[in-house]
């Protein structure tokens, strides 16, 4: 009893508000043995000096969780201030809500779709998911397209069109790894087509350097529909022979997206849907393209990998670095039926 | 009877129904590492069951489908879009598994027991459990406002508990009573 009773006199620290007080065992002290508090002469007395250390201490630890909740407070404000202000440099003019013509991409931005791995866009081919389609074979006889030596990569379609903007982003991720694209825009195609507003890239006045491709894009429309270019005579040409049956059925004869892979393939129309990501703003569809964890996103990076394969074919597996990872059972890989019905021609050897 | 006893029956230590066979003994029974404010275990208590649950229901949409979360979709606040992204995962694991064992987990270091636990490295990963929990909500903000432009409100709940919890566990370590120091000082 005589612990307690000392423990519990004028020196004692008072228990916060709110606090339970610990009920803690009191240990035999020199207090107990008439040491500690007893004023005897010749003896220590710290408790003034604990209880001080021990306040000080209970202050700094306060101090310390304001300063703590303080900073992640503030760090979640500047980020909420950051969505407030806009965040991105990836501004659309809008009307209506709607995209209207071009907005500049960050290089970050872009170069998320543009580096996503070969690898992961061959494994994706190889899935040959059932929702994509690979490019059509063209006659073997047919005059290989070379532009500067190197072969010729032709696309035709519009910025208004929303299948042309579902094949952009599997073309961009594969020819990405065979040269690098300057200047590519954002942009959406029409608000008022089917899938309305899919957020994609414009060819327009972009370019693309390559030592083993050439690539010549043609965007004839704006997604507002006026004329942004017209295709060379020579374009033209191979557009009318070669966008027709057995390639497209007689109704979407002259159709577009059209792209004409150097004499050798074909692609007369969009090869996965990508109609989830319509309305999306382009910074969120970068990060769904680019998931892996979607039917768009896998489609995209199936029908990149088929492009990387039949492009290996093309420049006789150049780079090697990413023609290597190529399984030979996909080299080539085209569909079996012009009209897309069959599927892929190749029986996998696995 | 010794000092203590009744107090100690009152936190569930020491021989329950009658007085100890040593008296002596008890006094030197271990207590506590720190003794918080009453409202902190019941608080943090709280805070992990309700996060504990809305990760589940995450974890559980993530591996069924991201469809069946009841948000609009396309506009600012969409589940799906961000429950998909290419933020979904983190370290090659699904943030929603990640936050569910992170929620379990606090929930043990948190539950009123833990809170007295005789250990103080139960108080040290607590609050390093915390700490890591809010610096995991900073980054998913910044991945949903600033990189996707998009919200998920049940992500943002598990958020705003998880920033909760952070405070409590923050203050309620704070605040706490250290018997050493308390039998120093006396």
């Amino acid at each position: 009893m005589a612990g307690k009773e000392q423990s519990g006199g004028k020196g004692k620290v008072p228990p916060r508000p709110g606090a339970s007080r610990p009920a803690v065992p009191k240990r035999p002290t020199a207090k107990a043995a008439g040491g500690y508090g007893t004023g005897k002469p010749g003896r220590p007395v710290p408790r003034a000096s604990a209880r001080r250390a021990v306040q000080q201490r209970r202050q700094r630890n306060l101090y310390t969780a304001y300063g703590a909740v303080a900073v992640v407070i503030v760090v979640i404000a500047v980020i909420v201030g950051i969505n407030l202000a806009g965040g991105s440099k990836a501004k659309a003019i809008t009307k209506g809500g709607a995209v209207v013509g071009t907005f500049p991409l960050t290089t970050a931005l872009f170069n998320e779709v543009a580096n996503v791995p070969a690898k992961t866009l061959i494994k994706a081919a190889e899935a040959e998911p059932s929702y994509t389609q690979p490019p059509d074979k063209l006659p073997a006889g047919n005059q290989e397209l070379l532009l500067g030596g190197k072969p010729e990569i032709f696309y035709l379609g519009a910025e208004y069109c929303p299948f042309c903007a579902a094949e952009r982003w599997a073309l961009v991720m594969a020819l990405s790894k065979f040269g690098t694209f300057h200047n590519v825009m954002g942009t959406t195609s029409s608000s008022t087509d089917v899938n309305p507003s899919t957020p994609t890239f414009s060819f327009y006045k972009s370019t693309y350097t390559s030592p083993y491709l050439s690539f010549v894009p043609v965007e004839t429309e704006t997604n507002t529909k006026a004329t942004l270019q017209n295709p060379t005579a020579a374009q033209s040409a191979l557009w009318e022979k070669w966008d027709v049956p057995p390639y497209v059925s007689a109704a979407d004869e002259g159709s577009i997206p059209f792209i004409y892979l150097a004499g050798k393939y074909l692609v007369t129309a969009e090869s996965y849907d990508a109609s989830s990501i319509a309305g999306f703003q382009m910074l969120a569809a970068v990060s769904y393209m680019t998931s892996g964890t979607n039917t768009s996103s896998k489609g995209a990076e199936a029908v990149a990998g088929y492009f990387i394969s039949d492009l290996c074919t093309l420049t006789h597996n150049q780079p090697a670095a990413v023609c290597n990872l190529v399984p030979t059972w996909l080299r080539g890989v085209t569909t079996s039926s012009p009209l897309h019905k069959g599927g892929s021609s190749v029986v996998k050897k696995k | 009877m010794a000092p203590g006893t009744s107090s100690q029956s009152k936190l569930g230590r020491g021989a329950a129904g009658g007085a100890p066979a040593d008296p002596h003994d008890q006094e030197f029974a271990p207590g506590p590492a720190i003794v918080p404010p009453r409202w902190v275990p019941i608080a943090s208590t709280l805070i992990c069951v309700l996060a504990v649950l809305d990760s589940s229901y995450l974890t559980y949409a993530h591996f069924s489908s991201a469809t069946i979360l009841a948000c609009s979709t396309k506009g600012f606040v969409d589940c799906a879009l961000v429950t998909t992204s290419v933020y979904s995962h983190f370290l090659g694991l699904p943030v929603s598994v990640l936050g569910l064992a992170w929620s379990a987990g606090m929930l043990v270091l948190c539950n009123p027991w833990a809170w007295r636990a005789v250990s103080p490295w139960v108080g040290r990963i607590r609050l390093l459990g915390s700490v890591t929990g809010a610096g995991m909500v900073i980054w998913l903000m910044y991945a949903e406002l600033v990189k996707l432009r998009h919200l998920c409100e049940y992500c943002t709940l598990v958020h705003i508990l998880t920033i909760a919890l952070f405070i409590v566990v923050v203050f309620g370590t704070a605040l706490a009573v250290h018997p050493e120091d308390e039998l120093a000082a006396d």
